[in-house]
C-alpha cells in the first residue's frame, strides 16, 4: 500500500512539466511588476494616516513613514535606523516598496506577513517601545479615527483593524513600469546596450540565481558568506549578523538571511543588513566576493550597476 | 372539574411543543454533519493537489525547466490556511475534535512544517549550485586568459591548461549525471592540477584557485541538492491526508450510524408523545361524560399515581438509553484507535526504558516477524541503525530522521523514514516512533527521474535532454567561438522490420543499432533517440569539417552490417545520415535540427544508406514529399481511402465494447502506403483537414450501416488531428456527420494523441468543451509517451485513457513498465476514466491487464484491424471468448519449472504431478514471462545456467513482477556462490544442488506450499 501510494506521487511528479513548450525555455527569470492592484479605499486612508502617525510609538516620536519615507525610495538612507527612544536599529531598514512580493519580511524572515511585521515593529523596544493597549487607546480617542473605523471596518479601533489598514495601504506602495519592466514586456528600446549587457551581466555572473523572481529577490533565504567569511573580515560580530538562527535556533541557519528585493535599489543606499557597501558599486563588488567567489572587473561592476538602475519604477505616491 | 380538564390540555400542549422540537432536531441531525464531512474531504483533496503541484514545481526548478522561485513561495502558507480550515471545520461540529483527529492534523501540520524547511533549504543550497555549474566555463577561460597573458611561459603552463580543461569536462559531466566515481576523479585531478599550478604566475594561480572554488562547491552542492530531493520525497504529506481522509470516512460512519440511533429514538419519542396526546383528548371527551359521577378525591390520588408512574416509566427508559449510548459511544472509540494503529501501512512502535513495549502489525511485517510480540522487549537499536550520522537527538518536537537503514531479522537492510516523538505510554514516558519503508520509492524516484530525460528502451538522451545540451554546446561554442556538428541519423525501412518481425525484433535492433552509433563516437559527443527509428548526434569541438564527416561515414557503414536479433534473425538495414554545422548553418537549436532534418530526407531520396551534408540547394526541395502530397491530395476523389476497424474488447465480459476506425491508403501505383508515412505528409500540408471529415463521414455513415443491418449499437473511436481541433470547422462536420445518420452523439468517440491535447491545454480545454457538449466521447491516444501535466489532465473533459502500446510490450517482463502501467490504470481509475490498452498481443498481456483492473483491451491477441464487412461478422456474435486465464486461478500446490532442457521439465512435470501438484513448464525464459502473466503459481523453479538470462536474474526479475512468488533455483556446485548472493539479496528462496534429489525437491515443496497456506494474492 504505502509503495502504491509512494509510486503514484512520484509518478504525478515524474509526468509533470511540459519541456516542449518553448514558452517555458524562454521565459525570463524576472517577471514585471504588475500594475497596482486597488484596494478598499476607505482602509487604504485609514492605513495612510497610520502610516504617517507618530502616536504608533511610545512618545509620538516616530512613526512607520520616519524609516519608511516615500521620498528616499521606501527606506531612509541610514545605515541604521533611528528608534523612539534614540536608539540604533540592529539592522538596515528596507524598503517598504514591494514589500507584499515578499514572501517573508525582515531581514531574517521572522514574520510571514505584512500585518505581523507591524505588529512587531510597533511593539519592538529599540523601534516603537509601544504596546497595542496604548495604541489602541490613543487612535481611539481620535473621533475622526473612531468614524472612519466604524465605516471601514464596522467595529472599534483594535489591533487587529490597524493591522489590516496599514498592511491594505502598504500593498498599494509598489513601483511599477520601470525601464526594465518595459523592456520586459517587449520595449526592447527602453534599455540602452549598456544596461541590456549589464542585464546579460548579472545573469551570466551568477547574480541571477538569487535574485530572481517578480520582486529580482525577496523570494527565498541564502548564506551571506556561501563563498568566503564576510563576519570573520569584517569583525566585531553583532547578534544580528547571525540572521536566521536567531529565528529558527538552527546551526545551519547561522548567517542566513532573506535575499533582498533590487526593485528600487538605487534610492535605497546603504546596502546589506549591517549597511556596511555605501554605493552599490560596493554592494556589486562585495556580492561578487563573497556569495559569486569572483573579483569584478571595474568594467562588469559599471554595467551591473548600469542595469540595477534601470530598476526603479514609478514613485508616484499620493502623499 | 376544572383542575381535571386544565390537565390534560396542559399535556397536550407541552407534548404539542416537543413533538415539534423532537421533528426538528431529527430534520437538523440529517442535514449537518453529511456536508461538513463534504467539506472536510474536498479541503484535503485541495491539499493534495497543492502539494503535489508544489512538488513538481521544486522538479521543475532542479531541472532548470523554471526560470525562478517564485512558484514555490505560496504553498506552504496556502497548505497551512486548508490544513486551519479542516481544524476549524473539525471544531465546529457538534462531536469537537477527536483526539485522533487532533493527532493527525498535527502530523500533517509537522510534515508540511518539515517539507517547508526543506524547500527553503532546497532553493540556497540549488542558486548555489546552479551559480558554480553556470560560471565553471567562463572560470576555465580566465585560467586561460590569465595564461596568456603571462608572457614567455605558454609552453610550460600547456599541460597546466590541459588539465584545466580535463576538470571542467568532468565537472560538467558529473553536473549532470553525479556519481561518487566521478567525484573521486576529480578530487584526485584537482590535486594534479593545484600541483602543476603552483610555480604558475600569481596572476595565473588565483585565477586557479577560483576555478578550483567553483569545481569544489559544484562537488559540495550537487550530491546536497540530490538528498534534500530525496528527503523531499520522503516527506509524507500526501500519506498524512490519506489518513486523516480514512479518519474522517470512519468517524463519518459511526456518527451517522449514532445520528441512526438518534433518529429512532426521537421518532419513538415522537410517537410516545403522540400516543399521550390522544390518550389526554380521550381523556377529557370521557371526563365531560363521568363529569357528575366522579369523587374529586378519587381523582385526585388517580392522577398523582398515574403521574408517579409515568416519571418511573421515563427514569427507567432514560437510564437505559444512557447507558446503551455511553457504551456505543466507548466501542467506537476503542475500536477506532484500533483500526487506526493496526491499519496504518506504517510500522508503529513504542520504546519505553530503551525496549520495545508496543508495536502494530506493519511494524512485525516491516521487520519479517510472525506475529508482534516477537519485537516486544528487544531494543531498538538492534532493529533500526542510522544510515551514517549519529543519531537523532530527541527534543521536544518529534524528530524525522528520513533515512535509516532497518537491520531485519534475515540480515539484508532496507531504507526507512523514521519519525520519534516523546509520548506518555501507561502512565511514564516512552517514545513513539513511526517507521515506514521507502526503498521501492527511493528506487523508483531514480528510475523516474532518469526515464524524463532518456528514452526508455535504448537508454539514451530522450529529446528533452538533446535539447539541453544542444543549447549548451551552443552557449559554448559561441563563448569559444568553435564549431561543432549536428547528425540526424533516420533508420531506413525501419517499420518494415517491425511490420515483418513484429515490434520485439524492432526493438531489439534499435538497441542494437543504438550501441553500435554510441561505441563509434566519442564520451563528449551526444547520442539521442528522438523518435522511433530517428537518433539525433551532436559531435562536439571538431577541428574541421572533415573529421566529422569520416566519422559520420563510418557510422553509415557500421549500421549497413547484418545484425542477428534474440530470435537468431539476421536483419540488415541501412541508415540515412543527414549533417548540419556551427554556425555555417544556423545560429540556433531549431535551426540546426531543420538543416539537419532536411539533409537527412535528401540522403533518403538520393538512395538511402548514406551520408548528405547540408547545403543551400536543400533549401528548396521538391521531391518525393511533394508528389506524394499531390498524390495524397486527390486520394479521396479517386476512392484510395478506406476505413478498416479494430475491436476493443472488455476485459470483464469479453464483449466487444467499441471498435477503431483506423485510416488505409491504397496508392494505384505503390500500393498500400504507410499511415506512419502519409499522415505526417498529410498533417504538414493541411490535407488532414479535409481527410479528418471525410474519416468523421465515413465512421458516422458505418455507424448506421451496422445499425440498418440490426446490429447492436457500438462505439467508434476516430482519431482527430490537433490541426482539426483547431478549426471551427470540425464542430459543424461533428454536427452534420450526427445529424445526417441519425447517430447517438454517445457512439462516436474522438481520439487525441497525448501530445496534441497537452501542447496548449489552456487552449485546448475549451474546445475540448465544446466536443463534449455534442454528447461524443473523448479519448487521449498513445498516453503515457509525452509529457502530461497532471494539473491539466483533470481538467480536460475525456472519458478514456488509451495506454500506449509501448507500456503494453514489455509489461510481463519487465517490472517498470508493469509499474508504470499500474500507476496509469490507477490514476485513471481514480480520475474515474476508462482505460484501453493498445497493442495488447499474447494471452499473458490480457491476463495482467486484467488483473491490473485495465477495462478493455485492442490488438492482435484479439483482432486485427479489418475490413467493415469482416467487422460487422464479429459485432453480429458481439463479443470474444476471453481466455481462461482471466477466470479466477488458485495457486495453491501449483509451480512453474523452468529448464532449457526439455527432457527435463517434462520428467520433472509428470513426477510432481503424480504426487498432486499442477504444474507448468517452460524452456525458454521468455515463454516463463508469459506463463508467469497468464497462469498464478505459488512457486518458480528454475535451473541456474539458462542461455540468455541467467536463472537467478529471472528469478531477481521475477521478484520485483510478484513478490508473493516463493523462488527456488537448482545448479551445479560451481554457481553456489551466485546462488548465494542471490538468496541474500532476497530474489531466491531456496537453492536446490544439482542433480536434483527428487525426494529433496518434493519435501521443499511441500514445506513451501504448507507456508503459503491459502492462495497468494499477485501481482504486487
Amino acid at each position: 500500500m504505502a509503495v502504491r501510494a509512494g509510486l503514484r506521487g512520484l509518478f504525478i511528479l515524474f509526468l509533470i512539466g511540459s519541456p516542449t513548450s518553448p514558452a517555458l525555455a524562454s521565459e525570463e527569470p524576472i517577471t514585471p511588476l504588475p500594475a497596482r492592484v486597488a484596494q478598499d479605499p476607505a482602509r487604504v486612508a485609514i492605513g495612510r494616516r497610520l502610516f504617517n502617525d507618530s502616536r504608533l510609538s511610545a512618545n509620538g516620536a516616530v512613526s512607520c513613514a520616519s524609516c519608511h519615507d516615500l521620498t528616499k525610495g521606501g527606506a531612509d538612507g541610514r545605515d541604521h535606523s533611528i528608534g523612539f527612544d534614540g536608539k540604533r536599529t540592529t539592522v538596515n531598514a528596507p524598503s517598504v516598496f514591494n514589500a507584499s512580493f515578499n514572501f517573508r519580511q525582515f531581514w531574517d524572515g521572522r514574520a510571514d506577513s505584512l500585518e505581523a511585521q507591524i505588529d512587531v515593529v510597533v511593539t519592538n523596544p529599540i523601534e516603537m517601545g509601544s504596546t497595542w493597549a496604548d495604541v489602541v487607546a490613543r487612535v481611539g480617542r481620535d473621533p475622526d479615527y473612531r468614524a472612519k473605523f466604524a465605516a471601514a471596518y464596522r467595529g472599534a479601533v483594535s489591533k487587529a483593524a490597524i493591522e489590516d489598514a496599514i498592511a491594505t495601504y502598504e500593498r498599494t506602495l509598489t513601483t511599477p513600469d520601470s525601464r526594465f519592466d518595459r523592456y520586459l514586456r517587449g520595449e526592447r528600446n527602453a534599455l540602452s546596450a549598456e544596461e541590456e549587457d549589464g542585464y546579460v551581466k548579472f545573469k551570466r555572473y551568477g547574480c541571477i540565481a538569487c535574485h530572481q523572481g517578480v520582486n529580482i529577490g525577496g523570494n527565498m533565504f541564502q548564506r551571506f558568506g556561501v563563498m568566503g567569511d564576510y563576519f570573520s573580515d569584517r569583525g566585531s560580530p553583532t547578534d544580528a549578523d547571525l540572521g536566521r538562527q536567531r529565528v529558527t535556533g538552527a546551526e545551519s541557519d547561522r548567517h542566513v538571511f532573506k535575499v533582498p528585493s533590487l526593485r528600487n535599489v538605487a534610492l535605497t543606499a546603504p546596502y546589506l543588513h549591517d549597511g556596511q557597501a555605501r554605493t552599490l558599486e560596493d554592494a556589486v563588488r562585495m556580492m561578487f566576493k563573497y556569495q559569486l567567489g569572483r573579483s569584478a572587473s571595474p568594467a562588469d561592476t559599471a554595467a551591473i550597476v548600469k542595469f540595477l538602475q534601470t530598476l526603479t519604477g514609478d514613485q508616484a505616491f499620493q502623499p | 372539574m376544572i383542575a381535571q380538564f386544565h390537565r390534560p390540555v396542559g399535556q397536550a400542549i407541552v407534548a404539542l411543543a416537543l413533538a415539534s422540537i423532537l421533528g426538528l432536531l431529527y430534520a437538523r441531525t440529517r442535514a449537518s454533519d453529511e456536508s461538513t464531512y463534504f467539506e472536510k474531504v474536498a479541503l484535503l483533496r485541495q491539499i493534495k493537489q497543492l502539494d503535489a503541484r508544489w512538488d513538481s514545481d521544486v522538479l521543475k526548478a532542479t531541472m532548470g525547466l523554471s526560470a525562478n522561485y517564485d512558484r514555490l513561495v505560496d504553498p506552504p502558507q496556502e497548505l497551512n490556511r486548508f490544513e486551519q480550515q479542516v481544524e476549524a471545520i473539525v471544531q465546529g461540529e457538534p462531536g469537537g475534535e477527536s483526539a485522533a483527529v487532533a493527532a493527525g492534523s498535527e502530523w500533517l501540520r509537522r510534515a508540511i512544517e518539515q517539507k517547508t524547511r526543506l524547500v527553503e533549504d532546497f532553493k540556497s543550497h540549488n542558486a548555489v549550485r546552479r551559480n558554480s555549474v553556470d560560471f565553471l566555463p567562463t572560470a576555465a577561460d580566465d585560467v586561460r586568459d590569465a595564461a596568456g597573458q603571462a608572457r614567455g611561459t605558454g609552453a610550460r603552463l600547456a599541460p597546466m591548461l590541459a588539465q584545466v580543461d580535463r576538470v571542467l569536462l568532468e565537472s560538467m559531466i558529473y553536473a549532470r549525471v553525479p556519481s561518487d566515481e566521478k567525484a573521486a576523479e576529480i578530487v584526485a585531478d584537482l590535486e594534479v592540477l593545484a600541483a602543476g599550478g603552483a610555480r604558475a604566475p600569481a596572476v595565473v594561480r588565483a585565477a586557479l584557485d577560483v576555478f578550483a572554488l567553483h569545481v569544489a562547491t559544484v562537488l559540495r552542492e550537487q550530491p546536497m541538492v540530490a538528498w534534500l530531493l530525496d528527503d523531499l520525497a520522503a516527506v509524507p504529506t500526501a500519506a498524512r491526508v490519506d489518513e486523516l481522509d480514512v479518519l474522517f470516512a470512519s468517524e463519518q460512519r459511526a456518527a451517522a450510524a449514532r445520528a441512526r440511533m438518534d433518529r429512532i429514538i426521537l421518532l419513538g419519542f415522537a410517537a410516545a408523545l403522540a400516543a399521550m396526546l390522544i390518550y389526554a383528548t380521550l381523556r377529557v371527551v370521557r371526563g365531560h361524560a363521568l363529569i357528575n359521577r366522579i369523587n374529586d378525591q378519587l381523582v385526585a390520588s388517580n392522577a398523582s399515581l398515574e403521574r408517579r408512574v409515568e416519571e418511573r416509566t421515563r427514569d427507567l427508559t432514560g437510564a437505559k438509553e444512557h447507558r446503551e449510548q455511553a457504551f456505543v459511544a466507548l466501542q467506537g472509540s476503542e475500536e477506532r484507535y484500533r483500526t487506526l494503529v493496526e491499519g496504518s501501512p506504517d510500522a508503529i512502535l513504542i520504546e519505553q526504558d530503551g525496549c520495545v513495549a508496543f508495536a502494530n502489525g506493519a511494524a512485525a511485517r516491516l521487520f519479517r516477524m510472525p506475529t508482534t510480540d516477537m519485537l516486544l522487549g528487544r531494543s531498538l537499536s538492534t532493529l533500526i541503525a542510522p544510515a551514517g550520522s549519529a543519531p537523532a537527538e530527541l527534543g521536544a518536537h518529534p524528530s524525522s530522521v528520513p533515512e535509516q537503514h532497518a537491520l531485519l531479522s534475515d540480515a539484508t537492510t532496507v531504507d526507512l523514514a523514521v519519525t520519534r516523538q516523546p509520548l506518555d505510554y501507561r502512565g511514564r514516558p516512552a517514545i513513539q516512533v513511526l517507521a515506514r519503508d521507502i526503498s521501492e520509492s527511493k528506487r523508483l524516484q531514480k528510475e523516474l527521474r532518469h526515464l524524463a530525460t532518456h528514452d526508455a528502451l535504448t537508454g539514451l538522451p530522450n529529446r528533452v535532454l538533446l535539447m539541453d545540451r544542444l543549447n549548451q554546446s551552443l552557449a559554448q561554442a559561441k563563448r569559444s567561438s568553435h564549431s561543432f556538428v549536428v547528425a540526424a541519423i533516420d533508420l531506413d525501412r525501419f517499420k518494415w522490420v517491425n511490420d515483418s518481425f513484429g515490434h520485439r525484433a524492432g526493438d531489439n535492433l534499435l538497441r542494437a543499432i543504438a550501441e553500435r552509433i554510441g561505441g563509434a563516437v566519442r564520451g563528449v559527443d551526444t547520442l539521442a533517440r528522438v523518435g522511433g527509428d530517428e537518433f539525433v548526434l551532436i559531435l562536439h569541438d571538431t577541428g574541421n569539417l572533415d573529421e566529422a564527416i569520416r566519422l559520420l561515414e563510418r557510422i553509415v557503414k557500421s549500421v549497413a552490417e547484418p545484425v542477428v536479433l534474440d530470435n537468431g534473425i539476421e536483419v540488415a538495414i541501412s541508415c540515412s545520415v543527414g549533417c548540419s554545422a556551427f554556425p555555417e548553418d544556423g545560429q540556433d537549436a531549431e535551426e540546426l535540427l531543420r538543416a539537419a532534418d532536411a539533409a537527412m530526407y535528401r540522403a533518403k531520396e538520393s538512395g538511402r544508406n548514406t551520408l548528405q551534408i547540408f547545403n543551400a540547394e536543400l533549401r528548396s526541395r521538391a521531391t518525393e514529399r511533394a508528389s506524394l502530397e499531390s498524390d495524397l491530395r486527390h486520394a479521396i476523389e479517386r476512392g484510395e481511402l478506406r476505413l478498416h476497424y479494430q475491436p476493443q474488447v472488455d476485459l470483464r465480459s469479453g464483449r466487444i465494447s467499441g471498435v477503431e476506425a483506423l485510416l488505409r491508403w491504397h496508392h494505384p501505383s505503390r500500393g498500400a502506403v504507410s499511415p506512419g508515412l502519409f499522415i505526417p505528409i498529410a498533417e504538414a500540408s493541411g490535407l488532414i483537414i479535409s481527410i479528418g471529415e471525410w474519416v468523421l463521414e465515413q465512421a458516422c455513415r458505418q455507424a448506421k450501416a451496422w445499425r440498418d443491418a440490426g446490429l447492436a449499437p457500438v462505439r467508434i473511436a476516430v482519431n482527430l488531428s490537433a490541426k482539426q481541433l483547431n478549426r471551427a470547422s470540425v464542430f459543424d462536420a461533428l454536427g452534420r456527420c450526427l445529424t445526417q445518420n441519425g447517430l447517438d452523439p454517445a457512439l462516436i468517440e474522438l481520439e487525441l494523441t497525448e501530445s496534441a491535447s497537452m501542447e496548449d491545454p489552456r487552449q485546448t480545454i475549451p474546445l475540448l468543451n465544446r466536443l463534449k457538449e455534442l454528447g461524443v466521447g473523448l479519448a487521449i491516444d498513445d498516453f503515457g509517451t509525452g509529457y502530461s501535466n497532471m494539473q491539466y489532465l483533470t481538467r480536460l473533459p475525456i472519458d478514456t485513457l488509451k495506454l500506449d502500446g509501448s507500456f503494453v510490450r514489455g509489461i510481463t517482463t519487465n517490472p517498470s513498465q508493469l509499474a508504470i502501467a499500474e500507476a496509469i490504470i490507477m490514476m485513471a481509475h481514480r480520475l474515474e476514466l476508462k482505460v484501453v490498452a493498445e497493442m495488447t498481443e499474447t494471452e499473458g498481456q490480457v491476463a495482467l491487464l486484467a488483473s491490473l483492473g485495465c477495462d478493455s483491451v485492442q490488438g492482435y491477441f484479439f483482432a486485427a484491424p479489418m475490413a467493415a464487412d469482416d467487422c460487422a461478422k464479429l459485432l453480429r456474435v458481439g463479443a470474444m471468448p476471453l481466455p481462461a486465464s482471466l477466470g479466477p486461478r488458485d495457486a495453491t500446490r501449483s509451480l512453474l519449472v523452468v529448464d532449457d532442457d526439455p527432457v527435463i521439465t517434462t520428467a520433472l512435470a509428470s513426477r510432481l504431478e503424480s504426487d498432486g501438484f499442477r504444474v507448468i513448464v517452460a524452456n525458454r525464459t521468455e515463454d516463463a514471462f508469459e506463463l508467469l502473466a497468464r497462469d498464478r503459481v505459488g512457486a518458480v523453479l528454475s535451473d541456474h545456467r539458462m542461455p540468455g538470462m541467467s536463472g537467478v536474474d529471472f528469478l531477481g526479475t521475477v521478484r520485483r513482477l510478484y513478490p508473493a512468488t516463493t523462488r527456488l533455483i537448482f545448479s551445479g556446485h560451481g554457481d553456489f556462490d551466485a546462488a548465494l548472493g542471490a538468496i541474500n539479496r532476497g530474489a531466491v528462496h531456496k537453492f536446490l544442488e544439482k542433480p536434483l534429489q527428487y525426494q529433496q525437491l518434493k519435501e521443499v515443496l511441500t514445506q513451501v506450499f504448507e507456508r503459503q497456506g491459502t492462495p497468494v494474492a499477485q501481482p504486487a
